[in-house]
């Protein structure tokens, strides 16, 4: 240490790195973001197979839209199963992927949000989208919406997903973008539940863009993690100061 | 000696030397900067030993500056560091004491 510059380097140094102790999520984002986008996109590409159908008669390639054209009315089994397993999927495969990727230098806790940003907002939304989520989940289950009101309704969850992501991300609470990843990726697969395929493929392309958004902020957070990963390697090595 | 020399002399002898040792300072600074600080990365960002940082951490325990926190992940056993209200305000006031012994801009 050799003056002030020096501890203020000490202070960034440490705040960057722990922010990858869970505020940050890095390539956790990105693989949450691909098991985002993967059903919704398979979905929309169910929906266009059937448009392209439709209007030439067989398709262009008709040995690539046959999996999509199952069914008419419903969802393929493989795809529903699909859509509902990736909540698990990320929670199963986040923590180890946290585990090997960050804080090889061992876990520092970030400063915890500051008391003006109380627990009880975050409350009051896990409150509500929970209230949200189990009235749509029993409207479906049993058959209370049907035609364009199921469809206006699952539009206004779509859009109250993305309201609660991001206030979820500016409340700041820890590990706010893994809670935020998996709190889509329950959204995407409650949505799927009951829905007819085609309505399904219009919604899910929020979804979709969602996921994209989130990979290009993991690449983008992990590139920065290499820089501070790179800067800590270059310190002296303890014992050498 | 004038009277203004005299009062930055005091003003001197009146500095923490608990924070004010540099190795001590730069700890103290580290776990200002987060909520519970790992032992290894400490070592890394501080570049001191094993030993070393292990007696400075002591001191800083022994005067309630910072608490150590034992906690096991998976089944490695981690030791952290947390630095307590008494250590947050003996730097804020040590960093205070400083800028005011430094010549203000302009005046020699």
């Amino acid at each position: 240490m050799k003056g002030p510059q020096d501890l203020d380097r000490l202070s960034n140094l440490t705040r960057r790195y722990a922010e990858y102790g869970g505020r940050k999520a890095g390539l956790i984002g990105v693989y949450g973001g691909l098991l985002l986008a993967l059903p919704a996109g398979l979905g929309t590409g169910l929906a266009l197979g059937r448009v392209l159908v439709q209007r030439t008669g067989s398709g262009p390639w008709p040995s690539f839209w046959q999996p999509f054209l199952y069914a008419t009315g419903k969802l393929p089994l493989w795809l529903m199963l699909l859509t509902w397993s990736t909540p698990l999927l990320f929670l199963l495969g986040s923590a180890p992927l946290r585990r090997t990727l960050y804080q090889p230098f061992g876990p520092v806790k970030a400063i915890e949000p500051a008391p003006k940003r109380p627990a009880p907002n975050g409350k009051l939304l896990w409150g509500c989208f929970a209230a949200l989520m189990g009235t749509l989940l029993l409207g479906f289950a049993l058959g209370w919406f049907q035609g364009e009101e199921a469809f206006f309704l699952r539009v206004t969850g779509a859009i109250l997903l993305g309201g609660v992501f991001v206030a979820m991300v500016r409340s700041r609470q820890p590990r706010e973008d893994e809670l935020a990843l998996a709190l889509l990726l329950w959204g995407n697969a409650a949505l799927a539940a009951a829905s007819p395929a085609g309505l399904w493929a219009l919604t899910s392309w929020l979804f979709s863009a969602l996921g994209l958004v989130t990979m290009a902020c993991g690449v983008w957070q992990h590139q920065a993690y290499l820089r501070l990963r790179r800067e800590l390697e270059q310190l002296a090595p303890p014992g050498q100061p | 000696m004038t009277r203004r020399e005299e009062a930055k002399s005091q003003a001197i002898l009146a500095l923490d030397r608990i924070v004010h040792e540099p190795a001590r300072l730069a700890i103290l600074t580290v776990l200002a900067s987060a909520e519970e600080v790992a032992f290894l990365f400490l070592q890394r960002v501080t570049g001191m030993s094993k030993g070393n940082l292990s007696s400075h951490t002591q001191k800083l325990e022994a005067v309630g500056y910072l608490e150590t926190v034992k906690a096991f992940q998976g089944r490695i056993p981690v030791t952290s560091f947390r630095i307590t209200e008494d250590g947050r305000t003996a730097l804020r006031l040590y960093h205070q004491q400083l800028r005011s012994l430094l010549p203000k801009e302009g005046k020699p």
